[in-house]
């Protein structure tokens, strides 16, 4: 890892990191830890939840594997956030295939693929960070964050293009891939509200 | 799950380096791996086949530098005086298993001095 790329986070900015393979998640939490932030560490979506139900416990992202054991997958838990802790910003993380099935629907920035680099980790822990502006953090009066967005407008918002990119990049490696998710993103763009 | 988060919690804001294990497999794996680990703390209850006392014996066998610290809401007997080099009843204060840890891993550094 180069020292240099490792910008200080906030110190109060929580990470919850949910892998169930233990050296991956040691070290990707290690490195967060090194970055700045705090975080804390959940073996699987059961472990995940006992944390994001303790409302006072402040989290700002959730970086989650997508194929967990147990009951409930990263999908499933970033559905779970997106309902009960609006204010949280989830990543999730698996093959790209299947990630950009989903992950339109629930994360704005996409996936990152497996295996990734921890500094592509912190690069999108940034940027959403970033991008979640003054707003406070896990407000629940500030309601679920969607894409919120017509097609026409898909090129000027960032969150959008990302994940729109992303799913065409996946789809230069998997053709079969490609037509419904892109069908689910622009029917799913469609049916969402203007924001106002 | 969520006293675990406590203890490592406690323990980072003392400076130590704290791996974190859901269960006894992951344990496991870290001991196994080259990740260096000076201490094991362990509950006997674990949401795994191998309970805490057996995790215990194991790393013992393997390990004897290690140093080994259990907590139980009972003495399990037995053998745990030999393998453990400290036993908390719980419920335990979080700062008497950080004191502890942190005379253990003194020792140890001692130990290794000599």
């Amino acid at each position: 890892m180069r020292q240099a790329d490792r910008k200080p986070g906030k110190a109060t900015e929580t990470v919850l990191v949910v892998e169930d393979e233990v050296l991956i998640r040691l070290v990707i939490a290690e490195y967060l830890r090194d970055c700045g932030y705090k975080v804390v560490e959940a073996a699987n979506a059961d472990e995940a939840l006992l944390v994001l139900q303790q409302t006072d416990r402040r989290v700002d992202i959730v970086f989650s594997d997508i194929e967990m054991p147990g009951g409930m997958d990263g999908f499933a838990l970033a559905q779970w956030v997106r309902t009960n802790r609006p204010g949280v910003e989830v990543i999730l993380a698996g093959s790209v295939t299947r990630a950009v099935n989903a992950a339109s629907d629930l994360c704005e920035q996409g996936s990152v693929p497996k295996p990734y680099e921890p500094q592509t980790v912190h690069d999108r822990i940034r940027r959403l960070l970033a991008s979640r502006g003054p707003r406070p953090p896990d407000s629940r009066a500030s309601g679920p964050k969607t894409l919120c967005c017509p097609p026409r407008l898909i090129s000027s918002m960032t969150g959008a293009a990302s994940c729109f990119l992303t799913m065409r990049r996946a789809a230069a490696e998997d053709p079969c891939a490609f037509s419904r998710p892109l069908q689910t993103f622009r029917s799913g763009l469609t049916r969402r509200s203007i924001p106002g | 799950m969520l006293i675990r988060l406590m203890i490592a919690d406690a323990l980072r804001a003392q400076g130590r380096s704290v791996v974190e294990a859901s269960n006894s497999e992951e344990a496991l794996i870290v001991l196994a791996s080259s990740v260096p680990v000076d201490l094991l703390l362990t509950d006997i209850r674990l949401p795994s086949k191998m309970d805490g006392l057996s995790l215990a014996r194991s790393a013992r066998a393997s390990r004897r530098d290690l140093k080994l610290v259990v907590a139980s809401s009972h003495h399990a007997g037995g053998d745990l005086d030999a393998v453990a080099d400290a036993f908390f009843c719980k419920p335990y204060a979080v700062n008497a298993v950080v004191d502890r840890v942190k005379k253990l891993l003194a020792e140890s550094r001692y130990a290794a001095g000599r």
